[in-house]
């Protein structure tokens, strides 16, 4: 057994200095948020010893509109993808209907066709609709392809619900839609929530598309905001570093205590390709 | 179900879907072919002509596109074996701790950085790179190593590259290490147990029994890797715009540049097809191994 405990600590020691360069990032930007250029040269690594918390205030007034735009596109996004999802995957998980499996298909086709192909077209289009600069260019994309992968989990979830649950509730004299909300929705819950949170992140973290459609200053999100906040010519560390900070925190505070759901869809939602 | 099914509501649940998908999917994509085969950029913006296969025959005239495949292929050959690497390692040493409190303080832990905005992860490696400030060439002052400072984004090809594929350093956290920690913990104690009793050295379990077991995430990630790999280059283009020269540029940059930095529109929508091509391969191929081990 000594050799075991031995190895333990060995495995230890190699996840402590993995997690060590894995946070180190974080840490460097909290502490660097609240340093001026000049407390940066002369204690590079370290906690500020007098921190400076106006660049935060700076920052926030350059990167708050940001924040509200990602946090519209983003929310409105994930509720559209939800709604035209589940409506869909339960249609396809309880009837049978002519075309069925051509329709399905379609949808598993558009799962493999790559963003990139459509990039240039979809541009063209979104220009000739006149929603550049308007959050729709961002959320109606979002919606078409976010709702792919979310068919699929939905579908498998929904085709599991025992048939015996739903006989009961059609006895009753509930209809289909009684079925639905007050049956199929209360216990969708969880996988609604883990789809959700994993729609909010690849949203928010969706660069080149926001970069192209939503190009006016005012208009973007905040993925594209701290890309052209980063004035390379003229930086103030401190104010770069709490943007980025301020950047973290809606999704450190949304995540915080979602984790398992958003690991559960990431990890379900993994055929994405 | 027994009764009859008013089919127009059944298709109008699937209507909403169908939609997006008609116009923000099916139609672009259709687009991106008819696409392919016009001359047309913005200065005949209005007047697009029709140009046959020109610009496919362009495109593959070009040394600097034909080469953006092979720098692809090195940060795809790189994603898949160093990245993966690292995250089979972080989920292997972190199941082998067990149900214990350790061992679910260390999942937890990897898994906080995945919330962190992709571009403020971008931006902290930025600055680590930056020649005057950064902090990779402050360190190097720091150890005496001056002579070893670098503009590390823009000396080389070799600095640029290198740079680039260290991003991320240890990548521990991310979707891999999910999928692997779910694979090993689904590995009986028992196989493991029984091993140990013949007297099998523990590097020896790893690569006959875990390493063996996990096959199916290991396909599964170098999957998404290949697939998804093929259009990215959002790295590329905030880190070094593809540079210094072409010794970054990777073809999804390199059809961004000509779509909506040159205005080929064209050019642009010819390059999106390429790419695609290449995809369905890796998809036609990945269901061909599938099946022949199925």
């Amino acid at each position: 057994m000594g050799s075991r405990r031995i190895s333990r600590v060995f495995v230890v020691g190699i996840l402590a200095v993995l997690l060590f360069f894995t946070l180190f990032p974080m840490y460097f930007m909290v502490v660097t948020a609240f340093k001026t250029n000049y407390q940066l040269s002369i204690n590079y690594f370290g906690l500020p010893l007098t921190p400076h918390p106006e660049f935060m205030k700076d920052a926030f007034g350059k990167i708050g509109l940001y924040l509200q735009n990602s946090a519209v596109i983003s929310g409105a996004s994930v509720a559209g993808v939800l709604l035209v999802s589940s409506l869909s995957a339960y249609v396809f998980a309880r009837f049978t209907f002519p075309l069925k499996a051509a329709l399905f298909g379609l949808l598993l086709a558009f799962l493999m066709i790559p963003g990139i192909l459509t990039l240039v077209p979809q541009f063209v289009l979104v220009s000739k609709l006149h929603l550049i600069n308007s959050p729709w260019a961002a959320i109606l994309p979002y919606i078409a392809t976010g709702q792919l992968v979310v068919i699929f989990v939905f579908r498998t979830f929904f085709e599991e619900i025992p048939k015996e649950l739903i006989e009961s509730i059609r006895m009753d004299g509930g209809g289909e839609p009684v079925v639905f909300v007050r049956l199929v929705l209360p216990l969708a819950v969880p996988i609604f929530l883990s789809m959700g949170l994993v729609n909010v992140l690849s949203t928010w973290n969706d660069f080149i598309w926001p970069l192209l459609v939503l190009s006016d200053q005012t208009k973007t999100t905040v993925t594209v905001g701290l890309y052209r906040f980063m004035d390379p010519q003229q930086i103030i560390y401190g104010s770069v570093y709490s943007g980025m900070t301020l950047a973290s925190l809606p999704l450190m505070a949304l995540f915080a205590f979602t984790m398992r759901y958003f690991v559960q869809g990431m990890t379900s939602g993994a055929i994405k390709a | 179900m027994s009764k009859k099914i008013d089919y127009v509501w059944l298709y109008a649940c699937l209507l909403p879907t169908f939609a997006f998908v008609g116009v923000f999917l099916l139609y672009p994509a259709i687009e991106a072919f008819r696409m392919s085969f016009l001359d047309w950029s913005m200065t005949n913006y209005l007047h697009p002509r029709y140009a046959g296969l020109d610009n496919y025959a362009e495109l593959l005239k070009n040394a600097e596109f034909r080469n953006s495949f092979l720098i692809l292929l090195a940060f795809m050959l790189w994603n898949i074996v160093v990245l993966q690497g690292a995250s089979i390692m972080g989920a292997y040493l972190i199941n082998s701790l067990g149900q214990s409190r350790l061992g679910g303080f260390f999942k937890v832990a990897f898994t906080v950085p995945m919330v962190l905005p992709g571009m403020v992860v971008t931006m902290f490696w930025l600055f680590f790179y930056e020649p005057n400030n950064g902090m990779l060439n402050y360190v190097l002052g720091h150890l005496g190593l001056e002579s070893w400072q670098k503009v590390w984004l823009g000396e080389s090809q070799a600095t640029a590259m290198g740079s680039i594929m260290m991003k991320g350093f240890p990548w521990v956290s991310g979707l891999g290490f999910l999928i692997y920690l779910a694979g090993f913990q689904n590995i009986d104690e028992s196989l493991r147990e029984a091993a140990r009793m013949d007297g099998a050295s523990a590097g020896k379990i790893f690569w006959r029994i875990d390493l063996r077991l996990i096959l199916p995430q290991i396909r599964l990630t170098t999957v998404l890797v290949l697939i998804g790999g093929t259009q990215q280059f959002s790295d590329q283009l905030i880190m070094t715009k593809g540079g210094p020269g072409y010794s970054t540029m990777v073809p999804g940059l390199y059809m961004f540049n000509h779509a909506f930095t040159y205005g080929k529109l064209g050019t642009g929508s010819a390059i999106g097809v390429i790419l695609f091509l290449l995809k369905m391969g890796f998809t036609l191929l990945n269901a061909r191994l599938m099946r022949e081990r199925g």
